[in-house]
């Protein structure tokens, strides 16, 4: 048992723990930074490559619904033009903008895909939160930071914590780090999915929150995606991409998205009324997400409404 | 604010010193603006709500103390009923008018239609409640003084470190603490600071982690695996522990900081060999209080009942118990689940008291059922609905469900991550337990060990902690 502290050797005991709390975050830091930007595969390689190094004509953006129902190759030989699927799961607008920013501050890409869900507007928490996988790239992007330091009043201090930055990320580097160099079945960050539905899905939106009314900070941030993409000589192409249920009552977002649109003169293109995809098991892997035969299907058919609309 | 917050942090580095550097009888004031500024962050306007409770409860104190007879009861009538009445309003209003809908519906009467009032719940008010309501009971039965102070009362109530989620102190040990002049005691700062860090790790690291795979499953209990399932439902049981047992020891630890002691609240209640020990080991402070100021008075009250005394107080106080963490059903549900367990080891204990009861195998096994009750009764718990905690059942039970499907487990880090929070913990609850006389390392002789063990978990906290200002859990009651 250790003898009650005086003043003296608590502040020095506590000026030490601060010391080798930051030695060990200096040190600790680069080495994550070091092997999370040597891994090649995964979810981290991916959000680097698009962020450093792809230089596609076309780009594919959006959540998973974009990840798992965009198909490169066939959007390549349709449009002959090379595309690049730079989708991330479980990510919304303001991830989109940011990366958007951070790209276009590299190169012009002449076309982006943006997918939208049809609750993509809809205030939610964890959209903030979700943007943590854009930390790593928090001190050599400084486009980036003021959507990150959205996240909290106090981003701006947390991110001085390399630790912080690479929260939740160790396990992955050691694992994709270990792992063979290829990242199988990911074709040009497209991520196919083979399974069919075997069961009657849930409804994946209930009328609440189709009706909910929608976030402005969304809208606006879905506003400064046009503005970038157009300020960089980027054609932005905006698509809801088919869904299992008919939507019974449409969305406010889709309702407000179409509007904004057609007010800027960008192509909106909504998929969810297409009947062809209504209730198609075999076209879907779950009740979110076409499976590999169906975004063959869909990528095909965008294809075909932008080359008849002109683009090439 | 949020325990797990930078906000709360920048807070607590802000007011702790500054608590040593004010004048002792101005000391109480500091703490009552703290306690409501820390209060005003989550609804300002609800603040009006606590003080008026307050208001209520120290009158009614004052006016106890000087009444006799029938006009005592009233005043005391008066605060349980302002207290209750809160409770009743903001908890349980919906909870009562959608019962008895349902119940004249089936019953193929007229149904009035109540309105449904969108109140949102005041943060803690079941804490402080129960809390003013202990000060008033033991006024009443003379075992405390009231108190004449108004801001030392309100303190007494809006204490910050225990407001919104306990543990429920009784007037006897808390009050007394406002006045006592605590210099700076460098073993206690450092031994709060060790034990907020505990907590820290308990609710970022474990909790909150495990939250992730709980959540993902609950939320489509009917497409899951089995052992999806099982998991979930065995990692909620170590979720809501470090959720509750790491909030009251970020508690107690800022408390202690500044020189003030809480009631300890939890004692490895997941080692437990009966649901009897649990409940002397789960969330102390409740228990105590429930079996003050409920049980025991029943019990008393229909002694002459023999043990069908003690078994119907276990049933009222299982149920209100129940009651008391949340507006529903399968809240009630899993009070009532807990109140037989208690009531059949009641009725069996004392039987058969041999070397081969207490045997190491007998000893596993005792705690295997323990905790696989436990876990049973959680989910009711954790279900949103009765429906999705027998979905939860159907299916963990049901032959015809997979035991494993495809992609269900391709999340290894998260595993990895989750299964660590479920090692750690039981680890240090078995080195608690079965070793007491070994140091924890944040305690250990050695000042090099004691440094670095601070630094790791810190490390740990900053690497694997989840820092998405996910709330605790017993915030909601």
């Amino acid at each position: 048992m250790t003898g009650i502290p005086t003043r003296k050797s608590f502040f020095r005991k506590a000026l030490i723990v601060l010391l080798g709390l930051i030695l060990a975050d200096i040190c600790l830091g680069q080495l994550l930074r070091h092997y999370y930007f040597r891994v090649r595969r995964g979810e981290q390689y991916r959000l680097t490559y698009t962020l450093d190094s792809t230089r596609a004509d076309v780009l594919v953006m959006g959540s998973s619904r974009a990840v798992h129902q965009y198909i490169p190759t066939i959007i390549s030989d349709s449009l002959h033009a090379s595309c690049y699927n730079a989708g991330k799961d479980l990510q919304g607008i303001f991830y989109d903008l940011a990366v958007l920013k951070a790209i276009t501050g590299r190169y012009h890409p002449r076309t982006i895909i943006l997918d939208l869900t049809p609750i993509a507007f809809l205030p939610e928490e964890a959209a903030l939160n979700e943007l943590s996988v854009l930390l790593p790239y928090y001190r050599q992007h400084p486009e980036l930071r003021p959507i990150l330091n959205r996240r909290s009043r106090w981003e701006w201090l947390k991110t001085c914590s390399s630790l912080y930055c690479f929260n939740s990320l160790a396990l992955p580097i050691i694992y994709n780090g270990m792992a063979a160099a290829d990242d199988p079945g990911v074709i040009n960050g497209y991520i196919p999915r083979y399974d069919s539905l075997k069961h009657t899905p849930s409804p994946p939106f209930t009328i609440p929150q189709l009706v909910e009314a929608t976030d402005t900070g969304l809208a606006m941030a879905f506003r400064d995606i046009i503005l970038v993409a157009r300020q960089n000589h980027c054609t932005p192409i905006v698509v809801v991409s088919p869904v299992y249920y008919p939507l019974p009552i449409g969305s406010s977002t889709i309702r407000l998205a179409g509007e904004l649109c057609t007010q800027w003169q960008v192509p909106f293109f909504d998929f969810t009324t297409s009947a062809g995809f209504h209730y198609r098991p075999d076209l879907f892997y779950d009740e979110l997400h076409l499976n590999d035969r169906g975004a063959a299907l869909f990528s095909r058919m965008l294809c075909s409404e932008l080359i008849a609309k002109g683009f090439r | 604010m949020l325990f797990n917050s930078f906000q709360f942090l920048l807070f607590f580095i802000l007011v702790t010193p500054l608590y040593y550097f004010t004048p002792h009888k101005w000391r109480w004031l500091l703490l009552l603006g703290a306690s409501c500024w820390f209060y005003a962050s989550f609804i300002p306007a609800y603040l009006l709500i606590l003080f008026t409770i307050i208001g209520i409860d120290y009158m009614a104190g004052r006016l106890i103390e000087v009444s006799t007879g029938k006009r005592r009861q009233l005043f005391l009538i008066l605060s349980l009923v302002a207290n209750l009445g809160a409770l009743a309003v903001f908890k349980y209003y919906n909870f009562f008018t959608g019962t008895v809908e349902s119940l004249l519906s089936a019953l193929h009467l007229p149904v009035p239609v109540f309105p449904y009032w969108h109140l949102a719940l005041p943060l803690g008010l079941s804490f402080h409640t129960f809390q003013a309501m202990s000060y008033t009971l033991e006024v009443y039965q003379g075992h405390q003084k009231a108190e004449r102070h108004v801001g030392i009362y309100a303190l007494y109530v809006m204490f910050y470190p225990q407001l919104v989620a306990g543990p429920i102190e009784r007037p006897q040990h808390l009050i007394h603490q406002f006045y006592e002049y605590h210099r700076p005691d460098y073993g206690k700062i450092s031994s709060g600071l060790k034990t907020m860090l505990t907590g820290f790790f308990l609710k970022t690291v474990v909790a909150d982690r495990l939250a992730i795979y709980v959540n993902y499953v609950y939320a489509h209990p009917d497409v899951h695996s089995r052992l999806a399932l099982l998991l979930a439902v065995v990692f909620f049981a170590f979720q809501i522990y470090g959720d509750f047992a790491g909030y009251s020891l970020i508690a107690i630890g800022s408390a202690r900081t500044m020189g003030f002691d809480l009631v300890p609240n939890f004692n490895v209640p997941l080692l437990s060999r009966s649901v009897t020990e649990y409940w002397r080991k789960w969330h102390i402070s409740l228990s105590s209080w429930f079996y003050t100021y409920l049980f025991a008075p029943i019990v008393t009250s229909r002694r002459q009942w023999g043990k069908w005394a003690v078994i119907y107080g276990l049933f009222i106080t299982f149920f209100l118990s129940g009651l008391w963490h949340g507006a529903g059903w399968t809240f009630i549900i899993w009070g009532l689940l807990h109140g037989c367990a208690v009531t059949i080891e009641f009725l069996f204990s004392g039987r058969g008291h041999s070397r081969r009861r207490n045997g190491p195998l007998v000893r596993v096994a005792q705690h295997l059922l323990t905790f696989s009750f436990l876990c049973f009764a959680w989910i009711f718990f954790r279900s949103p609905s009765l429906h999705d905690a027998v979905t939860v059942i159907r299916r963990i039970f049901s032959t015809s469900s997979p035991w494993v499907r495809t992609g269900e487990f391709d999340e290894r880090s998260l595993l990895i991550l989750c299964a660590f929070g479920v090692a750690a913990t039981t680890l240090a609850d078995m080195k608690v337990k079965y070793l007491p006389e070994r140091h924890y390392l944040l305690y250990h002789r050695r000042a090099v060990v004691r440094l670095t063990a601070c630094i790791t978990i810190i490390v740990f906290i900053l690497l694997f902690g989840v820092f998405n200002g996910m709330q605790f859990i017993y915030f909601q009651f």
